[in-house]
């Protein structure tokens, strides 16, 4: 497992600071920007580095034989804590936006708090200046939108210095409002967003049961419906959970029928953390048994041209002919095999496991694939 | 998470074959009392244990039906491009011998009269009773050989996996739920 956060001591500075890291190997010239930290290693303690900026000076421990050049990290001299927000070496970096969220979904694998978070918003925007040309940047939460004035103004805003950026927002899509539409307008024309939109059923008792919010089901339809109309790029997702599994096959037909115009559908794995993890007993099903009520949602979404993926789903535990559906997802940093998975020809193409996958609770039909598999 | 009030089967109730919990001997006067009921050619399929039903089992929601369905598209189709498709002249008489009887059960095609309909008593999916009959349906089904995993009263995966088996193998709309056909068809009642 990749850390995320770092200790480090700092040398007389408290207000938070973005800087982004750079090796002396990797460093051309002796000039460094302002936003720039020159981290030499201490020769004696491997993963310690000296770290000087412009104005500040600070130590970082971070893990040995870990790569951190390019690294913009957030600081946090309070609590003697660095947050690494993007890193080089890794395809998907998320800024978790805020950890408040509006709605209560059983299988949350981030369960809200009630903290404060409006003091990031500026840092956040400096960290995405600094960060490596054509990154995809993923904004989470917790509910992005609920703060979606300063979303807004943060991505037009770099929209002009950064046109290389893209998004990729997890929202619940409820707070957006008609008069949204102009900026969404605006946004859509001059950067690139997919908008991920969590739809659990097309039943609205079962909705809004698992995200655990009444009216939920219409709002999100709705918002479906006018961010299509500012030429929004979505990405439908869906958790499959004990209880809107067999809604499955239904919930593909009513996007087919009403929301035809989303650029993707992906179904997910449950992430065996946080709410997931308390209701597991309740909520996993195990779909290696019995994945029809999956194979007929991927048929109907084949059947009417909607694309179609599956998402953290290990390909053995789909049948054969389905796995072209799933996709490597699982972030890098949260990503492990099994040892089963040693003998597979089809590791490099999966998605793996959750770091907090317990193997006591989960798929009972988990085997390496043998190779020949590949060419049917 | 209530799912209480949930559990109904309306294809059952609409075609009232669930209509009077009769027993098993006064069946047979009962149909000849009702000759003319627009029903009466239902009455071969009506089997004793599915009056003796007590309860209903699965969920009655307005789309519920449709994901069972889809599933069974090819089934659907080749019954309607079968060359034995009732004329004009049959289309007054019952269409039992020309349907795909393996296909979606004439009961949930026909039209249904409120009069008829009795509302059973939903039973809760996470009573004693429904884990009962779920351990019940479990062991009959190892009985016809299918592999139904632990035998607990929970519809897990492996569970629902020969529930479907089973459905398919019988002819039901396959939907790895249990309802009260399915019950029916394995003897059990749910009482």
């Amino acid at each position: 497992m990749i850390r995320l956060h770092f200790k480090a001591d700092f040398e007389s500075c408290t207000a938070p600071f973005v800087v982004k890291l750079r090796l002396p190997s990797s460093v051309q010239s002796k000039v460094l920007g302002k936003s720039e930290a020159l981290a030499s290693p201490r020769p004696t303690q491997a993963g310690v580095y000296d770290c000087q900026s412009w104005k500040r000076n600070f130590v970082l421990h971070a893990t040995p034989g870990e790569s951190i050049d390019g690294d913009v990290l957030l600081c946090i001299p309070d609590r003697s804590v660095i947050q690494r927000l993007f890193r080089r070496a890794s395809n998907s970096n998320t800024l978790l936006l805020t950890e408040r969220c509006d709605q209560l979904c059983v299988m949350c694998s981030q369960p809200p708090k009630n903290t404060d978070d409006a003091w990031r918003f500026p840092l956040y925007e400096q960290a995405l200046m600094l960060t490596d040309s054509n990154t995809v940047v993923g904004v989470s939460g917790g509910e992005p939108t609920l703060y979606k004035d300063a979303l807004f103004g943060m991505i037009h805003r770099l929209s002009t210095y950064r046109p290389d950026l893209s998004y990729h927002i997890l929202t619940n899509g409820q707070h957006f409002v008609v008069d949204d539409r102009p900026i969404l307008n605006r946004l859509h024309g001059c950067t690139s967003i997919v908008w991920g939109i969590p739809l659990y059923s097309h039943q609205e008792e079962t909705h809004d049961e698992i995200v655990g919010k009444k009216g939920a089901f219409r709002r999100v339809l709705d918002n479906l419906f006018l961010l299509a109309s500012t030429n929004a790029r979505i990405e439908l997702r869906t958790v499959i959970t004990a209880l809107n599994l067999f809604d499955l096959p239904g919930l593909a037909s009513f996007i087919a029928k009403n929301i035809p115009f989303i650029v993707d559908w992906a179904l997910m794995g449950m992430e065996p953390i946080g709410y997931a993890r308390a209701n597991w007993k309740r909520l996993f099903f195990d779909h290696s048994v019995f994945p029809q009520p999956i194979i007929n949602a991927l048929e109907i979404s084949a059947l009417h041209d909607i694309p179609c993926h599956l998402y953290n789903i290990p390909r053995c535990t789909i049948p054969e002919g389905y796995r072209r559906y799933c996709v490597d997802s699982i972030s890098d940093w949260k990503k492990k095999y099994l040892t089963v998975c040693d003998g597979c020809s089809e590791r490099t193409l999966c998605c793996g496991f959750f770091e907090w996958y317990n193997v006591t609770t989960a798929w009972s039909q988990i085997e390496p694939i043998k190779k020949g598999d590949l060419t049917q | 998470m209530n799912r209480k009030g949930k559990f109904s089967i309306p294809t059952l109730l609409a075609a009232g074959l669930t209509a009077l919990p009769v027993a098993a001997g006064v069946e047979a006067e009962k149909s000849s009392e009702s000759e003319n009921s627009p029903f009466d050619h239902m009455k071969g399929i009506v089997k004793n244990i599915e009056e003796a039903h007590q309860f209903t089992l699965a969920q009655h929601r307005s789309h519920q039906s449709h994901g069972s369905h889809v599933s069974h598209q090819s089934h659907r189709s080749s019954s309607y491009q079968s060359p034995s498709v009732q004329s004009g002249s049959q289309a007054t008489t019952p269409a039992r011998s020309t349907r795909n009887k393996m296909s979606t059960p004439p009961n949930s095609v026909l039209p249904s009269s409120p009069a008829i309909v009795k509302k059973l008593k939903i039973l809760p999916g996470n009573s004693g009773k429904f884990r009962e009959l779920v351990m019940r349906t479990q062991i009959s089904l190892l009985a016809k050989g299918y592999r139904v995993g632990e035998i607990n009263g929970e519809l897990h995966a492996r569970a629902v996996a020969a529930l479907y088996k089973y459905q398919t193998d019988t002819g039901q709309i396959p939907s790895g739920k249990l309802t009260n056909e399915t019950l029916s068809s394995l003897g059990i009642v749910a009482q």
